[in-house]
């Protein structure tokens, strides 16, 4: 056990402190080492000369004066030699009014040799003008630098100064540091707060929306910009946020009720938890500022704490008046004029594109007047969630979401001649679109559709011609029935080929009543499935008879017929409507050639 | 995840069962907190205890205060409290006693599979 807590308290060493660590525990071992050995040297000098030292010294010190002043240091020399051997030392330095040696006595062991110096004082007021030192020599006398003691004070001194400094550092950190860090915190906090805060106040006043943040109090913490305040007609600071706030809106009291266990339930608790009820938010409100009625958007952020629970809840409010406002006009006007119904259907088709076209005028100026109310706000994203709104609203009105992008949308084929009807806008791409879109969808879709259709069955000529030259050799069990079906096929080509051009006979298409009395669109649709369906059956057959090849042609035409015979828009009824329209503008692109080729 | 289910209304019960046997889990009910209880302590393979708190004869939370205090049941099952309200006292009230989740209602099937998801990973 208490090795383990030996361990516990090392590793609780921070790495970088190591060094100093190790170098603490060295200087102090060190430190009362030499200290032992220092007073241990001492104590047995003075318990062996302490008692004499003195009154030995007395007895000489007359007769060692009296031979300084007559300059007898031989004299002096043998005296100390005697002393030492009384007093039981190595040697003796004596001090004859100076701060140097002024003469040394060593006994021959002493010579070169390190020892310790013990210095005497006489113990009468008195002082003579003698000092003595006492050489000792060192228990450790190989060691030169040991001459007051293993490690000299000085350097001992300078250590333990750097570890207590050390020490000190350590303690202060370990002690004050937390209390240090929580007021660091505290002030961080409080200070990164007051900055949110008057963040959120500048956001909430260049972007026009409302921001409010609350905490678990359900208090509004920050302040309200000039916009909120206008709205709420006061500042709603340190207000209760359900009382306050979402009172002023039109909600009913147990929708307030909602609110307010729902705010309960989020504070203090992980993300899920908010997702879990933050449903029960309310996503929209309105409100009476004076004669006024506002309707506003709600948006809820969380803010998370150090444990990632929800210690503040960001509410911004975006304004949405004007889009609620227009989405009624688009209301009243699809009302009014259903413009989902087919035009072309219709008996009275320029009363509609009258109608339809007084519409997309109306609506799009109300677009260009929000556009440039909007132009000098600072918050794109305000203006462009407006018009994503707008997008939203009006799925069944492409020639309008064509008007609200701006007039910028890419046609994916674009008609090289324009079609001049005479009700119908110029030949712009707004236009063009506006043609396309509602007008003559299904007109375009068989256009499109009928030039696959051409290139399916130009395709199928050619393999056909390369089909009976090269089966013929392949296999001859399977030919004759490839034979078969290549030429019921190949006649069943040219049967859609004849109704094409029969039906393009200008007596037959002068009127539409009459086209879609021919009847012919059925036998058409179906001899269109056929043709597919013999394309599927050869592709089978040559792939039976190893022209992979051939096969993949086929195959690649049948499913090309599939896609357009298995379109949106490609009924019976539209291949009809779609004929005649397309037979009416080659008709016109075939004047238009044959007038530029007149005039060239 | 075997889930028990403590509700008093048949129609929001059922609802909740058709939900939870759609997501692959096996349902066991109770219509109040006393049935529920006697449930808990025969069944010790529960994963998961879905609540409401208002019941007749014993509500969810003194339903769950019960089984804390039983010295015999030592389990710690993850529970979810539905409830049409919320105040601090008994949201407090609801962690003491072991509540982890809460739920308003009414819940979408969307909401109560993502709580379930979120047990889930846990366990």
């Amino acid at each position: 056990m208490e090795s383990k807590q030996k361990l516990e308290i090392l590793s609780r060493i921070p790495k970088k402190h190591y060094l100093f660590f190790s170098l603490y525990t060295f200087l102090v071992l060190t430190f009362f080492c030499s200290l032992s050995i220092y007073l241990w040297e001492n104590i047995k000098t003075h318990q062996i000369t302490e008692v004499q030292k003195e009154r030995t010294l007395n007895m000489f010190k007359e007769e060692l004066i009296y031979n300084f002043d007559k300059n007898k240091i031989k004299s002096n020399k043998r005296i100390l030699k005697i002393i030492t051997d009384i007093l039981e030392v190595d040697g003796i330095e004596v001090y004859w009014e100076s701060e140097k040696p002024t003469l040394t006595f060593k006994v021959e062991n002493l010579e070169n040799k390190n020892f310790y110096k013990v210095p005497f004082f006489f113990s009468s007021k008195k002082e003579p003008p003698l000092k003595f030192i006492f050489l000792k020599l060192s228990s450790n006398g190989e060691e030169k630098s040991l001459k007051e003691g293993p490690i000299p004070f000085s350097i001992l001194l300078i250590g333990a100064f750097i570890c207590i400094l050390h020490l000190s550092f350590l303690i202060w950190k370990n002690i004050f540091n937390p209390f240090f860090q929580k007021i660091n915190s505290h002030i961080n906090e409080s200070s990164n707060t007051v900055s949110d805060f008057k963040a959120l106040k500048i956001a909430s006043e260049f972007s026009q929306k409302v921001l409010i943040l609350v905490d678990e109090n359900q208090t509004i913490l920050n302040d309200q910009s000039i916009f909120s305040n206008q709205i709420f007609q006061g500042n709603i600071k340190n207000g209760d946020i359900v009382k306050d706030f979402f009172s002023k809106f039109l909600f009913l009291s147990h929708e307030l009720s909602r609110i307010e266990s729902s705010l309960i339930l989020s504070f203090g608790d992980d993300t899920i938890q908010f997702s879990a009820v933050s449903g029960h938010f309310p996503k929209q409100g309105t409100l009476h500022v004076g004669n006024n009625t506002k309707h506003f958007n709600f948006f809820y952020m969380p803010l998370l704490d150090d444990h990632h629970n929800v210690k503040h809840i960001l509410i911004s409010l975006i304004e949405n008046t004007e889009i609620q406002t227009l989405r009624r006009t688009i209301n009243k006007i699809k009302k009014e004029h259903s413009i989902e119904k087919d035009i072309l259907l219709s008996n009275h088709k320029e009363e509609f594109l009258k109608k339809i076209i007084q519409s997309k005028n109306f609506i799009g100026n109300q677009i260009k007047e929000i556009n440039s109310k909007l132009s000098n706000e600072f918050d794109q994203s305000f203006k462009n969630m407006l018009f994503y709104e707008l997008y939203k609203i009006i799925p069944e009105s492409p020639f309008l979401k064509a008007s609200i992008q701006n007039i910028k949308v890419k046609m994916e084929r674009k008609l090289d001649i324009p079609i001049e009807y005479p009700e119908f806008p110029s030949n712009n791409e707004s236009d063009y679109f506006y043609t396309k879109s509602l007008v003559s969808m299904k007109f375009l879709i068989f256009f499109e559709a009928l030039c696959q259709i051409s290139k399916t069955l130009g395709d199928f000529l050619i393999n056909f011609k390369e089909g009976k030259h090269e089966v013929h050799h392949s296999n001859r069990f399977i030919y004759p029935i490839i034979e078969e079906r290549l030429k019921d096929t190949f006649l069943l080509y040219k049967n859609i080929f004849e109704m094409m051009e029969v039906n393009s006979n200008e007596d037959v298409l002068k009127h539409y009543k009459e086209f879609k009395e021919l009847e012919v669109e059925s036998s058409l649709y179906s001899s269109l499935l056929l043709l597919k369906n013999q394309l599927v059956v050869l592709s089978y057959l040559l792939g039976a008879s190893n022209n992979e090849a051939l096969s993949s042609i086929f195959h690649s035409s049948s499913e090309k017929l599939n896609l357009i015979l298995g379109r949106k828009g490609f009924t019976k009824n539209s291949i009809s409507v779609g004929l005649f329209d397309s037979h009416k503008n080659l008709q016109l692109k075939a004047e238009l050639i044959n007038q530029i080729l007149k005039t060239k | 995840m075997k889930i028990l289910v403590v509700e008093d209304t048949e129609e929001y019960r059922k609802k909740i069962t058709e939900a939870l046997l759609m997501r692959g889990d096996d349902v066991f009910h109770a219509s109040n907190g006393q049935e529920g209880l006697d449930l808990i302590r025969n069944k010790e393979d529960l994963d998961f205890i879905i609540t409401d708190l208002h019941m007749p004869i014993m509500d969810g939370i003194t339903m769950l205060q019960e089984l804390k205090m039983d010295p015999n049941y030592t389990r710690n099952i993850p529970v979810l409290m539905l409830t049409t309200e919320a105040n601090k006292e008994l949201k407090q009230k609801g962690q003491q006693a072991g509540v982890s989740r809460w739920l308003l209602k009414p819940v979408t099937t969307q909401v109560l599979f993502r709580i379930l998801d979120s047990i889930e990973a846990k366990l």
